[in-house]
């Protein structure tokens, strides 16, 4: 296992990119464009532009800290019990979105092509995989993903530009939505669309040139904005403008209506097989991280047996049977607040105490 | 070594797994196929679901020429869904029906009147189901189509639905009409639907138009020239030939086909509570056939026939658009997209009442038509 490898400026954007990108498999973008409408670009860019302000704060509340990870501030910070709390926050936030994830993703999977087979081994082959790929470590993560980036920002620009050029696009008016209130209050929720802010904190560690931190940052911010912005277009398009429809997974209604005239059509499987890799990829990062938390949190040299923790306890997790509801409720409801609450509030509260404990220690000395 | 052997082991398993082959029941001569699914009311709401599927070839060895040449038989059944008619199906021919080749969705003129958005979603809710299957609205019953398919001199009936939906390019007659866009049309909030309509005259099968919904019931269709009106407002047209009276000679006619030079532009206004909509069309005309006394060199019998061309065009298109707004209150040409987009809020945009005054609205055509091409070697 080498997880001591520093990444350089590309893998960290493309490892960003991939971490946000990938709730778009799940159906996350439709309950972004389900509350404001056709306001969904306006409200992309005001939300895009309070995300920007508050990741450009976190830069600038973050500088003091050379080489600290959110874990190791709340440590300077509040002590053992901060850094405990912080930690199992944390591991809370990441293990809920891997859930969300995996499960919606790999029922779909289950429901689409494998509808004889038992979901189990479904989720074993993503969990199996997931725990190998942290086995070989974290350079093999960070290198692969190189890979599967340029292919997942193809897929994008190729469901947009099929689609954009099928669907009536008079859909996206009025541009400010069913009413200002609803795309600039109500939709002040869909703030966690863009969660780059909760991974972010999690990068400064494991740069080889910390410098590049910044430009990491607002990169991969810009990529992941576009790449959001053009999928939730595209669902704006094909679901929105008709409202007795709501679909259950809307990535895969988009990518089953990705035609290139009558040559090139049904390519779904192949998106799926992208959209696989894609969450390959996501889950291993995040059971990369929630390894490097536990590990600073209890002083564990063994990570291997914290990969087959995380992986035995998200596996498991799937296992327990959810209904569609429960699910829409965790999706719509749970995860949109619990990443607001953890990007703008908890993680913000402990960079500003931080920040404001060094000032005073300054003055003092 | 012993990372070598589990890694061999390994490959066997994953190469006897994942092939396929381990559920030998499920393979490809345990489907049938189909080509094109028809639906046509029944009694009790029941619905009649028939489907087409090849059969063997009668005799492979003389037509070799194309794989896929073949006879084809049609299974009909009563039910109450489209899945419980599918299920029975499956029961009745003891092989699973896949739809995933299917070419046609064919819909009666008399079940489509009675709303079809049940039937519709539960197509698209297929995932076997290609989004680019079309859909068409017979004007006798569906089983009649597909069995009139035999008649039309096609070796395979989906080569056949393809000419139907191909037919839009070349002349105008029609429309294209996926299942994915339609079923999105039919819940849409501003725009209407619309399908390939097919009369069966003399065991023949011909488009005859386009098929005009609202929401989710058929209220009329259009006729060509109404089809092609359609293309030109929506920008959709490829090529069209249309034949109208000649200004020179008594009787004498005037062939011409035509293209849009420049995108039609539409603008919509609320005058005391009425839609006007004003549309320009710009057509470029290339004459084929107009008799011996046309001096295509004179540029004032160029400019007669241009003006002669924008009138005949303008009253083509004012007639559809009364049509469409005034018999069938259906706004199939997204006006309503076009006028909201003006609005900043939805809001605002509720006030003016579309849905109840789209009928009242009142249209000015400007057609400027360019004679580019007589498109002769020889006069005549």
């Amino acid at each position: 296992m080498d997880n001591h490898y520093q990444i350089g400026k590309v893998e960290a954007i493309f490892i960003i990119v991939i971490l946000s990108t990938s709730k778009l498999i799940a159906n996350f973008s439709f309950y972004f464009v389900n509350t404001v409408g056709s306001g969904v670009i306006v409200n992309f860019i005001y939300i895009g532009i309070i995300d920007f302000a508050f990741m450009i704060l976190l830069i600038y509340l973050q500088q003091k800290f050379q080489n600290s990870d959110i874990i190791d501030i709340s440590e300077q910070v509040g002590g053992k019990l901060l850094k405990i709390l912080c930690g199992l926050v944390c591991i809370t936030v990441l293990i809920l979105s891997a859930f969300i994830t995996l499960k919606d993703f790999s029922s779909i999977i289950q429901k689409v092509y494998f509808s004889n087979f038992s979901i189990i081994y479904i989720l074993m082959f993503f969990i199996l995989a997931v725990l190998v790929a942290n086995f070989v470590g974290f350079k093999s993560l960070a290198r692969i993903n190189l890979l599967i980036v340029p292919f997942v920002i193809m897929a994008i620009l190729a469901t947009f530009f099929s689609i954009i050029a099928k669907i009536n696009n008079k859909s996206l008016t009025p541009v400010f939505g069913d009413s200002y209130y609803k795309t600039f209050i109500t939709g002040l929720s869909n703030v966690f669309m863009i969660s780059n802010l909760s991974y972010v904190l999690f990068l400064k560690p494991l740069l080889k040139n910390e410098s590049d931190y910044k430009k990491i940052c607002i990169i991969s911010y810009i990529i992941s904005w576009i790449c959001i912005l053009l999928v939730l277009i595209v669902t704006e398009l094909l679901f929105n403008s008709t409202p007795s429809k709501e679909p259950s997974n809307s990535v895969f209604l988009l990518v089953r209506s990705v035609n290139f005239g009558s040559f090139i059509e049904r390519i779904d499987s192949l998106f799926i097989l992208l959209c696989v890799i894609c969450i390959f990829s996501y889950l291993s990062f995040v059971v990369f991280l929630i390894n490097r938390i536990f590990k600073k949190l209890f002083n564990i040299t063994d990570e291997k047996m914290i990969s087959y923790i995380a992986c035995t306890f998200l596996f498991s997790l799937c296992l327990f049977p959810i209904s569609l509801s429960a699910l829409y409720y965790l999706e719509n409801y749970v995860y949109r607040y619990m990443i607001i609450l953890f990007s703008f509030a908890f993680e913000f509260s402990i960079l500003i105490i931080g920040n404001f404990k060094k000032r005073i220690r300054k003055e003092k000395t | 070594m012993k990372k070598n052997f589990f890694l061999i082991v390994l490959s066997f398993i994953l190469l006897i797994s994942l092939t396929g082959c381990e559920n030998s029941s499920i393979g490809i001569d345990d489907y049938y196929f189909v080509i094109g699914l028809g639906l046509d009311e029944a009694e009790n709401d029941y619905i009649k679901l028939s489907i087409q599927i090849p059969s063997n070839p009668k005799n492979s060895s003389s037509d070799a020429s194309s794989s896929q040449s073949s006879s084809y038989e049609i299974y009909s059944v009563e039910a109450r869904t489209i899945e419980e008619a599918i299920n029975i199906l499956d029961n009745y021919l003891n092989k699973q029906i896949n739809l995933s080749h299917c070419s046609a969705i064919v819909i009666s003129e008399s079940l489509a009147k009675k709303g079809i958005d049940q039937y519709i979603n539960s197509l698209n809710n297929n995932v076997e189901l290609r989004y680019n299957c079309q859909t068409i609205i017979s004007s006798s019953t569906a089983y009649d189509l597909l069995e009139k398919v035999s008649n039309s001199g096609e070796a395979f009936s989906a080569r056949l639905f393809d000419y139907l939906k191909n037919t839009t390019n070349y002349t105008g007659y029609t429309i294209e009409s996926s299942i994915g866009t339609f079923a999105h049309d039919i819940d849409s909030k501003f725009c209407e639907a619309t399908a390939i309509y097919t009369k069966v005259n003399n065991d023949i099968i011909q488009t005859a138009g386009i098929a005009v919904f609202k929401d989710q019931y058929l209220v009329g269709n259009l006729d060509v020239l109404e089809s092609i009106a359609h293309l030109m407002v929506t920008n959709k047209l490829n090529k069209c030939f249309l034949t109208m009276d000649s200004i020179f000679i008594e009787n004498g006619k005037i062939d011409f086909d035509t293209k849009l030079y420049k995108k039609t532009n539409t603008y919509i206004n609320m005058i005391n509570g009425s839609p006007f909509i004003k549309i320009n069309v710009f057509p470029e005309i290339s004459i084929l056939n107009s008799g011996t006394d046309f001096d295509y060199n004179s540029s004032y019998n160029v400019e007669k026939v241009t003006h002669a061309v924008n009138k005949y065009y303008e009253r083509i298109i004012k007639n559809y658009l009364y049509k469409i707004s005034k018999d069938y209150n259906s706004d199939i040409d997204c006006f309503q997209g076009l006028y909201q987009s003006t609005f900043l809020t939805k809001e605002d945009f509720s006030k003016i009442n579309w849905d109840k005054n789209f009928q009242n609205s009142f249209f000015e055509v400007n057609v400027t038509s360019r004679i580019y091409s007589s498109n002769l070697f020889n006069k005549e």
